[in-house]
């Protein structure tokens, strides 16, 4: 169920153009993180990402009510829906089979963990190639790092480690949301990635 | 009290008085640069937990600071590496104004310093990639200063640096946790691949270095340099604590074999890039690609010696870096593009310091950069007579290049008024070059630095 989640707001996050839309499909996709790492964790563990995760997207959600509203100006390689949706596809497939073995070798990882985290890794990393607007390669990047976490912090619980991740998520928020307002858009959309 | 709390907690207050003096750039520098000297003083001489009397009150420093189950520590190990970040970062913010980088460069620059002291105080070390990648984050505002168009650099930096965390940390778990062994060859040659490809990223090996291309044609050279600068420090930093904490590491054959190659590679490319380049910062990005080539060149050698020859380098590279991102930055400004022909000719003195920074960044006899790559070439060590001759040759060929160069910064060009060069700023830029060349013909000058600096790796220099 939740490795349904992640691939479906992964996929829609790959495919849909509306950035608000997109913020709130970020959001859930922290959810569903966050319920991926309680299925190994404690509860207050898996609660600090989604935590971290919230305050991310509403860093996100408050630099886009702050921008003039313009959409970016299509510049370089801006791949159409359609494209989008089937690299999609292809990559959520590949990584479905791919995560049905312990392919990273940790021990002790439920199934599910191990396949939700290929998933989001493998559609982050399917959105650094596609796109080169911040705002798209900051969403692909915490997609990614989501992934590594739910891995991750099963085999290094640590509370530490913990916060600091977290301040990863909250940094890249941060410094996307500064880059796309200080580019005011088609400087950094268009050539990057 | 404890040492790591005096210095972060220094470096915190002097980032928020630097901010609020943002708008008095002399002033904002100033104290930027005398913090950080004397943060950069205390951590390498303080005396760390031995009693002492301060104004009659007995106090005594720790060295130790738990925060959240982990440890922040000054060691002897990183002394040397911590005081080198914040001695240059006292030197970028004492010429910072002249090159005018912007109002974030010195606050967000000591964050900077702040977190990537961080990397190397942190226990245990391999959560140093978080650390660097905050830190990596932190620079990217010093390259895009508020003002500025966004590059691509910076993104290309920022996904760049979170690929190089996860595989570090990845391996970090691995190394430390599943036992790898030159008898789990699986294991270790998964260890491998990822530690290769983030520490490519850290040391900016080819192809990882596109970043440095992208953001040198529109950042301000004075930035890049200092961005560029401590994050490759510190990456290499993390990488001789990281040879020098895994006995499995310094024992494998391959590794070093691996590291040489990439030196080797890094020196060729870079030259060659350097040649091709039509833009006068991408050259000297370049030019310093095939630096860090050499310094990853000497690791490779796993000598005793080389580990003084990459210390010595790396301080050298500072002040070169900085001698020719103050040149630089000053030229673009008068020129007001990045077309610098006949900039030299207005500001004799800026061309010049800029060119003596990319001579220096080649290794041309009696330059800052010589010293070293003689002490590497002499030595022989270990990578044969194809190695020295492909120093050699990106030496000249990089020297040609800036010789070339020169010709176009001193002919006559489009730039007729010279605008807004103080007295002060031309002291400011004789000064920098000044110091480049005395230690081009003065190596040992650096060495005060270099020796802790080496005592603190002490499997790697037995």
């Amino acid at each position: 169920m939740t490795v349904l989640a992640v691939s479906a707001t992964s996929l829609l996050l790959t495919v849909l153009a509306n950035r608000v839309a997109r913020i709130a499909l970020l959001a859930l996709q922290y959810a569903a993180v966050a319920w991926l790492t309680g299925l190994s964790l404690p509860l207050e563990v898996a609660a600090v990402k989604l935590v971290a995760g919230m305050i991310a997207c509403g860093i996100l959600a408050v630099t886009e009510s702050l921008r003039d509203g313009s959409e970016p100006r299509p510049y370089g390689r801006e791949l159409g829906t359609a494209f989008r949706f089937f690299a999609s596809i292809l990559v959520l497939v590949a990584a479905l089979g791919l995560g049905q073995s312990n392919w990273m070798g940790v021990p002790d990882i439920s199934r599910e963990a191990i396949l939700g985290s290929t998933v989001l890794m493998a559609m982050g990393f399917l959105q650094l190639g596609l796109f080169g607007s911040a705002f798209r390669v900051g969403i692909g990047l915490m997609t990614v790092l989501s992934g590594f976490e739910v891995v991750y912090s099963l085999i290094e619980p640590s509370l530490a480690v913990l916060a600091l991740i977290a301040s990863v998520h909250i940094g890249l928020a941060m410094v996307v949301s500064y880059l796309a307002l200080i580019a005011g858009t088609a400087e950094v959309e268009g050539e990057t990635g | 009290m404890n040492a790591p709390v005096l210095i972060f907690g220094a470096t915190a207050v002097l980032s928020g008085v630097s901010l609020i003096l943002r708008r008095r750039h002399w002033h904002a520098f100033m104290v930027a640069a005398a913090g950080s000297l004397v943060v950069g003083m205390f951590a390498l001489y303080a005396p760390i937990d031995s009693p002492q009397t301060v104004l009659g009150f007995p106090i005594k420093l720790e060295r130790a600071w738990q925060i959240l189950g982990r440890a922040i520590i000054l060691t002897e190990r990183n002394r040397a590496p911590v005081a080198f970040l914040y001695l240059t970062g006292a030197l970028f913010f004492a010429c910072g104004w002249v090159a005018r980088p912007g109002r974030s460069f010195a606050p967000i620059g000591l964050l900077t310093l702040g977190l990537l002291a961080g990397s190397l105080t942190i226990e245990p070390f391999l959560y140093a990639a978080i650390f660097l990648e905050l830190a990596a984050m932190a620079s990217i505002l010093v390259l895009n200063p508020p003002g500025s168009r966004g590059q691509p650099g910076a993104l290309q930096l920022l996904v760049l640096y979170t690929l190089a965390m996860m595989g570090i940390l990845f391996t970090g778990w691995l190394l430390e946790n599943v036992g790898v062994t030159s008898v789990t060859p699986d294991l270790a040659r998964r260890v491998m691949t990822l530690l290769a490809l983030g520490f490519s990223i850290l040391m900016f090996v080819p192809p990882f270095q596109f970043w440095l291309g992208s953001a040198a044609a529109r950042t301000n050279p004075y930035s890049l340099s200092f961005v560029a600068l401590i994050l490759q420090s510190s990456g290499l930093f993390f990488l001789l604590r990281f040879l020098d904490s895994f006995e499995w590491l310094r024992t494998e054959p391959s590794v070093f074999g691996a590291a040489s190659v990439l030196g080797l590679l890094m020196v060729g490319l870079g030259a060659i890039a350097c040649v091709a380049q039509a833009d006068y910062s991408r050259m000297s990005a370049y030019a310093l690609i095939a630096d860090f080539g050499v310094t990853l060149l000497a690791v490779g050698s796993n000598q005793a010696i080389a580990i003084e020859i990459v210390l010595a380098l790396a301080s050298v590279r500072a002040v070169s870096l900085a001698v020719w991102g103050l040149g630089t930055a000053v030229m673009r400004r008068i020129a007001g593009s990045q077309d610098l022909q006949g900039a030299g000719r207005v500001v004799p003195v800026a061309g010049a310091a800029s060119l003596i920074g990319v001579v220096s960044l080649a290794g041309f006899p009696l330059s800052a950069g010589f010293p070293a790559r003689w002490a590497l070439l002499q030595g022989s060590l270990g990578f044969g007579g194809a190695g020295a001759l492909v120093i050699l040759v990106a030496m000249l060929s990089i020297t040609l290049t800036a010789a070339a160069w020169a010709i176009r910064l001193f002919s006559p060009g489009t730039i007729a008024i010279e605008s807004g060069v103080t007295r002060s700023d031309r002291a400011i830029l004789l000064a920098a070059a000044g110091i480049s060349l005395v230690l081009g013909i003065l190596p040992q000058l650096a060495l005060p630095w270099v020796r802790p600096a080496v005592e603190g790796f002490s499997n790697l220099h037995p």
